[in-house]
């Protein structure tokens, strides 16, 4: 992808294709989330009301596709319609282990969870165990995990700078 | 390596298994409420099944990685290139927060950015060398060196917008080797194996394939923080964040060919270390740039140039 990248868009960028080519959901077909938390927008932007805020794993629907953003339907009592942006869901079969079905059976998202933790807390542990002489710079990086900036302050900063968020 | 494990064994071992009906504590699929009164929280699916039959999980690409784990590759190489007695974080939050809400402009307005695990954050590093660069996962780290050299924040949004470039097109994680991509898969599906086993009855060997996906793990930082500090990335790869960053940067609404000027201005670029050094001939950037667009005044371009003023006397 970057040649083409590279390639492609440095001769056409005015023709540039969306950026992300990354696996689109289909209208109709469920996704999962797959960032920590992903906020549901009233519109397609990171600017926009703030309708809903769902945690990895969490289920919607996919009701269009809006460019880079899914139009998504949230189900529960009170169903939620709004906007993701695509690269915050991934596909069901992304968080299933790669299963032959026999038996009728499927794998969960709470057992492909249970695989993804094996690149996680546990190993993130042990290799500080391993190079103790990085625990500098973790402490820096959690440092830097701590520092938070809502879409809301990064648009008054725009709009102080005379941009258009 | 040591610690290779048997896929054919992990099938044998995976066809043996019933699942438990139990779903991870630690996983959200939740709604946590921004407002309105919205249903209960959603979870994940909890129906079990019985595992029929499974083959090593797929770990062809750096495409594969889902973003809670290329966020603990990040959180590695972020934490190794602190460490080295090369870099370390700025403490001054005026100027942190500045670069943060610059950043976060670019990564907020283009919808050609990737979502990361848990978002892009900036990171302003102490050292006079000239360098920018990007963990997976959306760390992104600016010498104080670098940021001095930026004439506006037109200059310091494209360098950080072609940070973004790099995360959102997966640049350090396709540092990692296929043949760590492939151990780190086996390891992966046979640590599910034993999650999802009711039994879990040998847990030394849970420990020891934990043990070798920790190897594998450090291997793959290893690569990643190689490229990104000495190796460098190919030129397809630096011209193609010049070229996405540049138009990110621009839908934020700043002026398009900022990292041009910036490359274009810096005397003896080519012999600047750091970014410069690890990234294709300076000369051949500003050409490439200016082909995809000549930007110019953007609307604002004064008051941000004030406002970029007041913190780079900070760091004089």
């Amino acid at each position: 992808m970057a040649a083409a990248l590279a390639t492609g868009l440095l001769v056409h960028a005015s023709a540039a294709p969306p950026t992300l080519e990354e696996e689109m959901l289909e209208a109709g077909s469920m996704g999962r989330v797959a960032t920590e938390t992903a906020i549901v927008r009233g519109a397609p932007r990171f600017f926009a009301e703030n309708l809903v805020r769902l945690t990895a794993g969490a289920q919607v629907e996919i009701v269009a596709t809006r460019g880079a953003w899914y139009q998504v339907r949230v189900p529960g009592r009170k169903a939620v319609t709004g906007y993701l942006h695509s690269s915050a869901l991934a596909s069901e079969s992304r968080y299933q282990l790669d299963v032959e079905r026999a038996g009728g059976g499927t794998v969960t998202y709470a057992e492909r969870t249970a695989a993804a933790r094996g690149f996680s807390p546990e190993v993130e542990s042990r290799h500080r165990m391993e190079r103790p002489e990085t625990e500098r710079g973790y402490r820096q990086i959690d440092r830097l995990e701590r520092m938070q900036v809502s879409p809301e302050q990064v648009a008054a900063f725009m709009r102080g700078g005379g941009m258009k968020p | 390596m040591s610690g290779r494990i048997d896929h054919g064994l992990v099938v044998a071992l995976l066809a043996a298994l019933t699942l438990p009906t139990c779903s991870s504590p630690d996983v959200g699929g939740g709604i946590l409420r921004a407002g309105g009164d919205l249903a209960s929280a959603l979870t994940g699916d909890d129906r079990f099944s019985q595992l029929g039959e499974a083959s090593a999980r797929s770990l062809r690409s750096a495409d594969d990685f889902l973003p809670r784990e290329e966020h603990f590759i990040g959180r590695a190489v972020g934490a190794a290139a602190l460490s080295n007695g090369r870099f370390a974080l700025l403490d001054d939050p005026v100027v942190s927060d500045y670069v943060n809400r610059v950043g976060l402009a670019v990564a907020y307005s283009s919808p050609a950015v990737r979502q990361t695990f848990k978002g892009y954050r900036f990171g302003v590093v102490d050292s006079a060398e000239l360098n920018a660069f990007a963990a997976p996962g959306g760390f992104v780290f600016i010498t104080t060196g670098m940021l001095r050299e930026t004439r506006n924040e037109e200059e310091l949004a494209g360098i950080l917008a072609h940070e973004i470039a790099h995360v959102t097109l997966r640049h350090g994680l396709k540092a990692i080797s296929q043949s760590n991509l492939v151990e780190a898969g086996g390891l992966l599906t046979a640590l599910a194996a034993d999650h999802a086993s009711a039994a879990a009855s040998d847990k030394l060997e849970l420990q020891e394939q934990l043990k070798n996906l920790s190897l594998v793990f450090g291997q793959s930082v290893d690569e990643v923080v190689f490229t990104l500090l000495s190796g460098g990335y190919g030129a397809d790869q630096e011209f193609a964040a010049d070229d996405l960053g540049s138009r990110m940067a621009a839908e934020a609404g700043y002026a398009k060919n900022a990292v041009g000027r910036f490359l274009a201005h810096l005397p003896d670029a080519a012999d600047g270390g750091g970014w410069l050094s690890t990234h294709p001939a300076a000369s051949d950037r500003v050409e490439q740039l200016a082909a995809s667009g000549a930007g110019g005044e953007t609307p604002g371009m004064e008051l941000r140039q004030r406002r970029h003023q007041t913190i780079l006397a900070r760091l004089r």
